[in-house]
């Protein structure tokens, strides 16, 4: 970690104290206590996923730099976050393969299945939600699917269903910090306890069974038995989750920006409260939508709804405004990476625990092409710093991308959706 | 000691051990062999990857077995040794055919008689959601909340691939209690069906000077145009409050109706936002210039509408600048619309009432409704006692068969400790009910080695037909003991296929046998293929469920796959087809004549478009699936070390070409002889289903007329077909492969295995008694479910 944020990192970590069962206790030590639950050990370090998905994209020649490698000359946008600038990776030149319908591929970004260009009734699983199928076990929350404005989101569950999103930060804030009133705690132990209960028993009933059935049905029935111990010890630890307190904070819960225009200050607001998740392990995979607000976006110098510039036409005027709003959203980002850099836990950064993924379905807003899609991958332990450059013609796949995002929370893929194969000149350290 | 020495003698050994087979036949066989094959099937580099003195005899392992039915096989076939070899003499291939084949059967049929043909065969995604939704009486959609599950050789329903993990467990556990909760839910509250009319005025935009995707107030009524606009059309009116099965009445006529016909609509569901784009199915109509009313159905989840529009991708298409439509701007386009005069929007439910599910989950106690903050009761004098006689009736059909007091016994000891513990009697029922439908009993099929008790029976016969549990009738047969009868089964197959659940069959075997649930995995290139709309594609389905249930209502006979002279149509399907003497939105059954080039299921639509890729065909591709899935040809996979064949847009000289180079070279030809005839044959359909003469080809992005389709090929056996019509009659002439074809499919997915070497004798014997029915579908159907495949575990 760099020093000149250490102090930084000293106030920060004094705020997210921990006060569970009366003793205040620093992060680490959480997960330190994970392993108390049964069949939810792990042995190393945490790693998680932050996705933040734009819906109206952001201008291709004001973010991605002129020259490829690592001593690119900062684009407008990058300018804002040139002391961070080895803490990220710009990509571009890449795009979902056989994705087109403008807007609607707000659908794909995450699945990376062409599916808003026909009106399928079906998509299919998103990265977040592949992650958590498999990982996400080992928090309260196997994941957040979260958005600025309105429910809807960019995640979808494994049989292609759009998972609707929390739009509210002090809402999310109650749900991660705040206890649940006593009957309704009582309520779901009860309903894990005997979903316990149930384990127990139709478990040893799979052994009757066994013996009924013969010597053929046998193994089938083992793995039936096993999935139910599996399952009670899963449960086990919810029931525990349902127990234990949720973690304190040391801060107020937020006020939810009422004017729906104020695109930025929902997007620092919002990201404040994901990096409390983050930061008390609450959840590893989070999809954050910042979808399009038709309004008039409160910066000085802009006087035009967000959505009708972004359809700017190259007109001068509606570019100039349009880049005011962009340069503050990767300033927000840039904000929001560095806070997660100051955060300490196991010795590395909550920043190279998490990879951070910002990117749209709208490479071109103003055409609604939906090619060259705007990259940024930011922490995790890929060795950033860089501007991969693909061909802006012949788009390279970014389903690429999602695979190395895979590998990066310990799945051990090779593939997902289009995908073929890792992207090349993404190194991890 | 040569290696092959070494085998003859494990060979020997192995089958003294095993089955008994003598010696000398033992020997025979390895002679064979030795003399006949393992020139080229030994060394470093042996043919086909298959090295004679390698191949193990211990037949317990599966891919030995394999091996071995794959060596006899080939030699049956007499495509081994290969025609340019010297052939034995007929009597040593048949003693070696003999000797193999019983050692073959008889390995098999002993693991059968311990293990059974099919091992712990459970419940599949649909069957699950079927079932439960009977059970409870609810009506939501289940499915859809599970985890997706994996083929076998087809199907869902083949044991052998089917998976349990905890990921799957747990998703289990929240899909009963979605259901319980549902059905507890409606059993505790009042009705919640409801009808609502609204006016054009109602249904159309609040602001007439808005520009919007809603409707336009003209003339009275609420008008969409035609548009390639996305969610125009959409009725916001319609957004459901809760989810829930909603019936959409829409009475509506045409504007500018065309000369020739009316003006095809589409109704499906959904967000109707972009950021939310998935639009569901609900259904499509003819409009016409006099107004008419349509009804549809569609599962609405919370915050979802209805969409009402112009569908046909042959109309004129209205611009309208900027995503938006505003009043009149359609009107100077003349464009051809939609005029909705109104609709009425039900709440309903489908399956039994709340009483019904009431009686279900509580039979005759009393309920003491929830009142001022008290929790809605069960009034019972011995709750213990009532849960205990409650609990046995709900596992009796959860189960599928009677529950024996020891087997109900753990269930019933969890409830009445909770009752113990002072838990409500309600509340305790559900706890219950929930491990219960937790159970291996429930998931799982009980069936035990040997020939299968009535129960089990009832079961198979009932998830096979209508994929879910025995219904009264089944399980009071069972009761009387009566299912084991050939007479008694054969009743009970013509009662469930008129019962309305009948229709699931078709299109539940369909769906997987024939992949029509991929019908709308790719769509065809409207460049290229201009015209495919999604009505097409959903008629195309229609279609082919039609013809299948025609086939099994008439039992018509399997030779209805290959050629038939009618088909079932809409006019705009018709009309896609290039058929113009059809009228009308309903399916009709239309006479064919031969110059409309289409005649058998083979030739729909559905099957040419799940067979070709969107913007291509691959006779390679369409040959595969066509083996395998109507002709009853295996074909194996391909080499590892051989690249794909990629078709080449630019004409399909170029892959004829390819392909004959795998004729010339042995290793390809002998399975491109089998693969390339169907598929070379099909080729003048192109990928949405349209018949073509010609390839297209994009010359610097504009379509324009490519070489002419060329489908003539050799059949495997040398004869030489020049058109689609001469391979079929070329096919009809060996009609029991095809129904033995129908028959193994049947049983796979009806037993829940695929059919092995030692099945093959009862599938012959199903196919010849159907003889006289000239193969009939129905006595196909008949013979599989009253055979001793089905009726044995």
């Amino acid at each position: 970690m760099k020093n000149i944020y250490f102090g930084f990192q000293r106030r920060l970590a004094r705020r997210t104290l921990l006060r569970g069962a009366g003793v205040a206790l620093g992060l680490p030590l959480l997960s330190a206590m994970r392993p108390a639950f049964a069949g939810t050990e792990e042995t190393s370090a945490p790693r998680r996923f932050v996705s933040m998905t734009l819906g109206l994209g952001l201008v291709a020649d004001n973010l991605n730099p002129a020259q490829a490698g690592y001593d690119y000359e900062p684009s407008p946008y990058l300018k804002s976050v040139q002391d961070i600038r080895d803490q990220f990776t710009v990509i571009s030149g890449s795009s979902h393969p056989g994705v087109t319908g403008g807007h609607r591929a707000e659908a794909s970004i995450l699945t990376a299945n062409p599916v808003g260009s026909s009106g399928k009734a079906k998509n299919t699983i998103s990265l977040d939600q592949h992650m958590a199928k498999y990982l996400g076990n080992f928090t309260r929350f196997p994941s957040l699917v979260l958005s600025s404005n309105g429910s809807n989101s960019p995640s979808y569950t494994e049989n292609g269903a759009m998972i609707p999103a929390e739009n509210s930060p002090s809402k999310l804030f109650t749900k991660l910090f705040v206890d649940d009133a006593p009957a309704e705690q009582r309520r779901q132990a009860q309903r894990v306890q005997q979903g316990r209960s149930i384990m127990d028993l139709v478990g040893a009933d799979a052994k009757r069974l066994a013996r009924q059935l013969g010597s053929g049905d046998r193994d089938r029935l083992d793995a039936y038995y096993t999935s139910v111990r599996e399952l009670e010890q899963r449960l086990a630890a919810s029931e525990e989750w349902a127990r234990r307190p949720k973690p304190k904070v040391d801060v107020p819960k937020p006020v939810d920006i009422r004017n729906s225009s104020d695109f930025i200050g929902q997007q620092r607001l919002m990201s404040d409260v994901i990096r409390l998740a983050l930061e008390t392990d609450s959840t590893r995979f989070i999809s954050y939508h910042l979808g399009g607000s038709g309004g008039v976006v409160p910066i000085p110098g802009v006087d035009e709804g967000y959505h009708s510039l972004s359809h700017h036409g190259k007109d001068d005027e509606k570019l100039d405004q349009l880049a005011i709003v962009e340069s503050e959203i990767i300033a927000a980002w840039g904000q929001f990476l560095r806070d997660l850099m100051a955060t300490d836990e196991h010795g590395v950064s909550v920043l190279e625990n998490t990879s951070i993924l910002l990117t749209s379905n709208l490479g071109n807003a103003s055409n609604h092409d939906n090619r060259n899609m705007p990259v940024l991958v930011a922490g995790g332990r890929f060795r950033h710093g860089q501007h991969l450059a693909f061909d802006q013609k012949n788009n390279y796949p970014l389903p690429n991308l999602f695979v190395n995002l895979l590998q990066q929370v310990g799945l051990e893929t090779d593939q997902f959706a289009t995908s073929t194969g890792t992207v090349a000149g993404l190194e991890t350290t | 000691m040569t290696i092959f020495r070494f085998l003859f003698v494990v060979a020997c050994f192995t089958c003294a051990q095993c089955c008994h087979a003598d010696a000398p036949a033992a020997a025979s066989k390895t002679a064979f062999l030795a003399s006949h094959c393992l020139d080229c099937h030994q060394g470093n580099e042996p043919e086909a990857g298959l090295d004679l003195q390698q191949l193990s005899t211990d037949l317990n392992t599966p891919a030995t077995f394999d091996r071995w039915v794959t060596v006899f096989d080939r030699i049956r076939a007499g495509e081994m040794p290969p025609r340019d070899a010297e052939q034995p003499p007929e009597s040593e291939t048949s003693a070696f055919l003999d000797t193999t084949g019983t050692w073959l059967k008889q390995h098999q049929q002993q693991e059968y008689q311990q293990l059974g043909r099919v091992r712990a065969r459970r419940l599949t995604n649909l069957q699950l959601e079927r079932t439960l939704q009977d059970l409870l009486g609810v009506d939501i959609p289940l499915a859809s909340l599970m985890p997706d599950e994996p083929k076998t050789d087809g199907f869902t329903t083949v044991a052998a691939g089917q998976s349990i993990s905890h990921f799957q467990l747990q998703t289990h556990l929240a899909v009963v209690d979605t259901a319980l909760d549902e059905a507890f839910r409606r059993a505790l509250s009042k009705p919640d069906e409801w009808t609502r009319s609204y006016e054009a005025r109602e249904v159309a935009r609040k602001n007439p000077k808005r520009r919007t995707r809603e409707p336009e107030m003209l003339d009275g009524r609420a008008v969409v145009w035609s548009s390639k606009l996305t969610f125009y059309g959409r009725l916001p009116v319609t957004t459901a409050r809760e989810d829930g099965w909603y019936r959409l009445k829409v009475r509506a006529s045409a504007l500018n109706v065309p000369d020739d016909h009316g003006v095809w609509c589409t109704v499906r569901t959904g967000m109707c936002v972009s950021s939310a784009p998935l639009l569901a199915w609900a259904g499509a109509f003819e409009a016409g210039p006099e107004p008419r009313e349509w009804t549809f159905e569609a599962w609405l989840p919370r915050g979802h509408m209805f969409e009402v529009r112009p569908g046909d991708d042959t109309l004129k298409m209205g611009r309208f600048a900027g995503g938006q439509v505003g009043a009149g701007e359609g009107t100077p386009q003349n464009l051809c619309g939609v005029a909705i005069e109104g609709i009425e929007l039900e709440r309903f439910h489908r399956g039994p009432d709340d009483q019904q599910i009431r009686q279900w989950l509580f039979g005759d106690l009393r309920l003491k409704p929830a009142e001022r903050g008290q929790d809605a009761e069960l009034v019972s004098e011995s709750p213990r006692r009532d849960a205990t006689e409650l609990l046995s009736r709900f596992a009796g059909r959860a189960f599928r068969r009677p529950v024996a007091s020891e087997e109900l016994q753990p269930y019933a000891h969890m409830v009445h400790q909770e009752l113990d513990q002072g838990v409500p009697l309600l509340q305790a029922l559900q706890g219950g009910y929930r491990a219960i439908l937790c159970s291996p009993r429930f998931l799982h099929f009980y069936e035990e080695p040997g020939e299968l008790d009535d129960y089990a029976l009832a079961s198979r016969l009932s998830y096979l037909m209508w994929n879910t549990m025995p219904d009264q009738e089944l399980l009071s047969r069972a009761d009387r003991q009566q299912l084991r009868d050939d007479g008694e089964l054969k009743r009970q197959v013509e009662r469930m296929l008129s019962d309305p659940r009948g229709a699931h069959l078709v299109k539940d075997f369909a769906h997987q046998w024939l992949d029509l649930s991929e019908i709308d995995f790719t769509e065809p290139d409207r460049k290229l293929y201009p015209g495919f709309d999604v009505i097409v594609e959903e008629s195309m389905l229609q279609e082919t469920h039609a013809f299948l249930q025609e086939m099994i209502d008439r039992d018509l006979s399997v030779r209805h796959l290959i050629d038939a002279d009618f088909t079932w149509l809409n006019s705009r399907l018709a009309r896609y087809y290039g058929i113009d003497r059809v009228t009308g939105d309903q399916l009709q059954k239309v006479e064919l004549r031969p110059e409309d080039n289409y005649g058998g299921l083979v030739t729909q639509g559905a099957i040419m478009k799940i067979t070709a890729n969107g913007t291509n065909t691959s006779p390679v591709i369409r040959g595969v699936w066509l083996s395998e899935r109507l002709l009853g040809v295996d074909i194996p996979p391909p080499p590892e070390n051989v690249p794909a064949i990629e078709p080449d847009i630019r004409g399909a000289r170029t892959i004829r070409e390819m392909l004959a180079k795998h004729k010339s070279a042995a290793e390809c030809a002998s399975c491109h002889v089998k693969i390339d005839p169907p598929g070379f044959a099909l080729e003048n359909f192109d990928p949405s289903g349209r018949w073509r003469d010609r390839y297209l080809t994009v010359v610097k992005g504009r379509r324009s007329r490519g070489p002419e389709v060329d489908p003539s090929f050799d059949m495997p056996d040398g004869q030489h077909f020049q058109s689609l019509q001469e391979f079929q009659k070329l096919v009809l002439e060996d009609d029991q492969a095809l129904a033995a074809n129908v028959v193994r499919h049947l049983i796979a997915y009806g037993t829940g295995a695929s059919c092995g070497f030692a099945d093959r004798d009862a599938v012959d014997q199903i196919v010849r008694q159907s003889e006289e029915s000239g193969y009939g579908l129905r006595s196909l159907l008949t013979g599989v479910v009253t055979s001793q495949l089905f009726r044995t575990k």
